[in-house]
């Protein structure tokens, strides 16, 4: 600092002639003056405390301007520091993470992600990172690849999106991903991803969903001897009452045992994303006309009367036996089951442009409001639903919603507790 | 003894109470029903005995019920016998295809009832043999 030292050079020699000034007056003091001199000595003395002042307020000007130097000089050295600091974390974080630019393109991956990829830290600058992600064949229900670069574009975060991941060697591995918009000192978009390794728990899951699904199979065989058997028995002749009474419970439990093993077995394929919707051309009076047939007899053991309506004869629809049938019996088999004796239960089927729309509703013991949100999911049962109706394994909506998302549709309801619950699903007459 | 007016009926299920169950329904039709327990000794069995028809299940030891199918298809008389396939529904996308390709049918073990299919059994030979009396030779 050049000025600075100029600066202090010209205090100095002014605090030193002060000084001399100072001594000159006391000096003169001493030894009688005349009063001319002491006019001047003044003079001296006045331009000496100026010059004090002006170095005083000088050295402050310094010490301000050394502090400030020195805050600056700091501030650099805490910026490099803290900037080391963040880029090690960044570098030598275990969770893969990788920058991107507003197109996807990698511009810099740290060390987790250069071993998740297999190759070294540079390898992929300039790729895009999208180009990694490969559909599976299998699953048809893992997250909508193609949306991810759209939903960054436009600022969105993205959340633990489950995906499958190609690595330049070939290995498939499956993760977890989470990126973030951001921008850099120059305003341009960067994107941050996080990958997370969740192949093994992947295959634990389906490990599990295969043993239910394998274990389900298996108890089809012995379930179907027990049936055949019953028939013979009922066929054999010469029974009592009593037991041609034991035999009908019999076959019940055997009946019950079958309708729970396609349950779990429905659940499986559906969380394995195993189901292939298969669509056919489908007249619709026969179609729910059919599923209605199935609760005759319940409904008419408990007095209840089922409304329905219909499309006419001939009307057509494109879809999934299979799924629509899970769709509609599952709903109306709750309807007739959660409705007490001499109520009533409605089934109404109309079509809208290129919609279906089905309503079944009922005057059961409807939904209380706490339990509504969780309806959807595996397992749940509401609290009155448990208490009221033991029969239950609470699969049978999670089946219904995602049955219904396979067919693209919606599903929603209105219930209240007491009074009946209104299910109305919406899918499309002429699937893809 | 075979009995000439009536059908032989060959019952391949390794499942002991299915196959019971089979043999004694078509028993009680005037069948005379013929069974085994794995697929080797189904196919042996069906070579050598000549039945009038077949009830193949799927999954089975030794042999599965689609390879029987197959090497039944390349003998000579093999290749016209009539069979209808059981199964459970997991092998469904499996056979199907290959089921009905070959003109034959399949059951679903776990939903069909045993009087339905012995009414299948019935029917399918009556319409192959113009009745349910074996024809003279």
């Amino acid at each position: 600092m050049n000025s600075g030292s100029g600066m202090r050079a010209l205090s100095a020699s002014f605090t030193l002639f002060f000084l001399l000034c100072a001594g000159a007056y006391f000096a003169l003091q001493y030894y009688t003056v005349p009063t001319e001199y002491l006019k001047d000595a003044f003079y001296i003395a006045s331009f000496a405390v100026i010059a004090l002042i002006t170095a005083v307020f000088h050295q402050s000007l310094l010490i301000s301007m050394s502090a400030q130097s020195l805050a600056r000089h700091m501030t650099k050295e805490m910026l490099i520091y803290s900037r080391e600091f963040f880029s090690e974390l960044y570098r030598g974080s275990p969770v893969p993470y990788v920058v991107t630019d507003n197109d996807g393109l990698i511009e810099s991956i740290n060390l987790a992600a250069a071993r998740f990829f297999g190759v070294s830290q540079d390898a992929l600058d300039g790729k895009n990172i999208y180009s990694f992600f490969v559909e599976d064949g299998e699953h048809k229900n893992a997250t909508d690849i193609s949306l991810i670069p759209e939903y960054f574009k436009r600022g969105k975060y993205v959340n633990d999106a489950e995906l499958l991941l190609r690595r330049p060697d070939g290995m498939t591995r499956w993760v977890m991903l989470s990126l973030f918009p951001c921008t850099d000192a120059q305003g341009s978009r960067k994107g941050m991803l996080t990958l997370v390794d969740v192949t093994k728990q992947k295959y634990v899951d389906k490990a599990k969903t295969e043993f239910v699904s394998l274990a389900s199979h298996q108890l089809r065989t012995p379930i179907s001897g027990m049936k055949w058997n019953i028939e013979l028995l009922e066929g054999s002749g010469g029974l009592s009452e009593t037991q041609s009474a034991y035999i009908t419970k019999i076959k019940r439990s055997a009946e019950r045992m079958d309708s729970l093993v396609t349950d779990f077995l429905s659940v499986s394929k559906l969380d394995l994303g195993t189901f292939v919707p298969e669509y056919k051309e489908v007249g619709m009076a026969t179609f729910f006309t059919g599923v209605a047939d199935e609760y005759a007899e319940l409904s008419a053991h408990k007095s209840i009367t089922v409304k329905t309506a219909f499309p006419a004869g001939g009307e057509m629809m494109r879809t999934d036996v299979h799924l629509l049938q899970m769709v509609t019996s599952n709903l109306l088999g709750n309807a007739v089951k959660y409705t007490n004796e001499g109520g009533t239960v409605s089934f109404f089927v109309s079509t809208e442009e290129d919609e279906i729309q089905i309503v079944i509703g009922d005057t059961g013991i409807g939904i209380p409001a706490a339990d509504q949100e969780m309806l959807f999911s595996k397992l749940f049962r509401a609290s009155n639903a448990r208490t009221l109706v033991t029969d239950g394994t609470g699969l049978g909506l999670y089946i219904v919603k995602e049955a219904v998302r396979i067919l693209g549709g919606t599903i929603s309801f209105v219930s209240k507790e007491g009074e009946g619950s209104t299910f109305t699903v919406v899918v499309p007459r002429s699937a893809r | 003894m075979e009995d000439n007016q009536t059908f032989t009926i060959l019952i391949v299920e390794d499942d002991t109470e299915l196959r019971e169950a089979l043999t004694t329904a078509l028993t009680y039709e005037k069948f005379s029903v013929l069974a085994a327990d794995n697929g080797a000794t189904g196919l042996g069995m069906a070579l050598e005995k000549h039945p009038d028809m077949i009830l193949l299940d799927v999954i089975m030891p030794h042999m599965d019920g689609l390879t029987v199918l197959q090497k039944l298809r390349e003998d000579s008389w093999g290749k016209e016998v009539p069979v209808i396939v059981m199964t459970v529904l997991d092998d469904l996308e499996k056979i199907a295809a290959v089921v009905t390709a070959g003109g034959d049918e399949y059951v679903i073990k776990s939903e069909i009832t045993l009087g339905s299919l012995v009414a299948k059994v019935k029917d399918r030979l009556a319409r192959l043999n113009g009745g349910l009396q074996k024809p003279h030779k």
